[in-house]
């Protein structure tokens, strides 16, 4: 890699990281008046009477959407230890006959 | 206790998820263990008396088994007449 | 011992025949104890993500006792996909319900506590208990589902990584 393209790089890195930064100071900036307390104050009041255990009514009712990411990262973790230390390879008899029969069949058409 | 008003939401669950994980055991193994008919008995016999035991949910209160964990069936009446106490006292603590 | 009866070969997987005695019906009330958990997510302390990792606890003792083959419960990788498949969907389809009714993904059709939904639909999706907690113990059920068979998939590759290095 030539010195112009990683001087290139770098400059944009720099703007990036100026952007970034300021945007970020300009939401932490006054973020006291940002911040609408009304649905904590719903959830606080009368959220046991909905669900009477308060964090299950968190996770799932008030940050539902982060619990369905939280549940895929498990699927996640799952498929990464597969192909990094199983290389691809899962010894389950049905799928593994499936697919030496496939590459058979192909190896006699050619 | 009454059986008019029978919860009925988490026995179907619970028969459905057990039915699901179930239907996975193999106890036909030539090898390894032996579970038996007799084992399976005696194993829901000491699950009845487990779940006799434990006894139920709070806000539950239509069975004398736990159905769905925590011994709630004694304290829960005297914690709802404390609150009911406090609420009338007007304190602050406030409970369902 | 009676004429005809096979004696069970216990020391197969070099495990203890207490242990091979023992780990079957306590693995079958770990996974009770597990789906208490998950039903009384919206209760009693506890939830879908903890009664799920409860019933892979059990199976994960089952494969550490027996062993892979051995194993009473045999989890397919099948079983697995299917699973993870069913659970993901209810998840979203919930949220979608929520999303097509009202305009908010995963808004609590069941509890309505905004007052958004008619009645009619309010009586589908809420569940039938004494609180009125709507959808969030469906949510619980689905992530029980995903989190056991997610956790089972992750120690059965292991064990069968193991296999694999000895076959090559």
């Amino acid at each position: 890699m030539s010195d112009y393209t990683t001087s290139i790089r770098s400059l944009i890195m720099a703007l990036a990281t100026i952007i970034f930064a300021s945007a970020l100071f300009d939401a932490l900036y006054g973020f006291k008046h940002l911040i609408q307390p009304g649905i904590n104050l719903v959830y606080n009041a009368i959220g046991t009477q909905l669900v009477p255990n308060m964090v299950t009514l968190v996770v799932f009712d008030w940050r539902g959407f982060d619990t369905l990411g939280e549940s895929l990262i498990l699927v996640t973790a799952v498929l990464v230890v597969l192909l990094v230390f199983g290389k691809g390879k899962i010894l389950d008899k049905n799928i593994n006959e499936e697919i030496d029969s496939g590459i058979d069949d192909e190896g006699d058409d050619e | 206790m009454s059986f008019a008003n029978i919860v009925i939401g988490p026995i179907i669950i619970a028969l459905i998820f057990g039915f699901i994980i179930g239907t996975r055991l193999h106890l036909k193994e030539e090898n390894s263990f032996k579970f038996t008919a007799g084992a399976i008995v005696a194993l829901i016999v000491g699950g009845f008396i487990m779940a006799y035991d434990i006894g139920q949910f709070a806000y539950y209160q239509d069975l004398p088994i736990a159905t769905t964990c925590y011994n709630w069936r004694f304290d829960w009446q005297c914690i709802i007449r404390r609150t009911s106490e406090r609420r009338s006292l007007g304190n602050g603590i406030y409970f369902n | 011992m009676v004429e005809g009866k096979k004696s069970p070969n216990w020391n197969k997987n070099d495990s203890s025949p207490i242990l091979k005695i023992m780990t079957l019906p306590i693995a079958i009330i770990m996974i009770a104890l597990g789906i208490m958990t998950i039903l009384g997510g919206h209760i009693t302390p506890g939830g879908g993500f903890q009664g799920g990792a409860m019933i892979a606890g059990a199976i994960i003792f089952c494969v550490i006792i027996y062993g892979v083959d051995g194993s009473p419960f045999k989890i397919s990788h099948k079983f697995i996909s299917t699973l993870e498949s069913v659970g993901a969907l209810a998840y979203v389809l919930l949220g979608l319900a929520g999303l097509a009714l009202t305009g908010s993904f995963l808004y609590n059709v069941g509890g309505n506590l905004y007052g958004l939904v008619p009645p009619a639909i309010v009586a589908i999706f809420s569940y039938p208990d004494v609180t009125h907690s709507g959808i969030v113990p469906y949510l619980n059920i689905a992530v029980g589902l995903k989190v056991f068979v997610g956790l089972s998939a992750v120690v059965i590759a292991f064990s069968q990584f193991k296999k694999l290095a000895e076959e090559e």
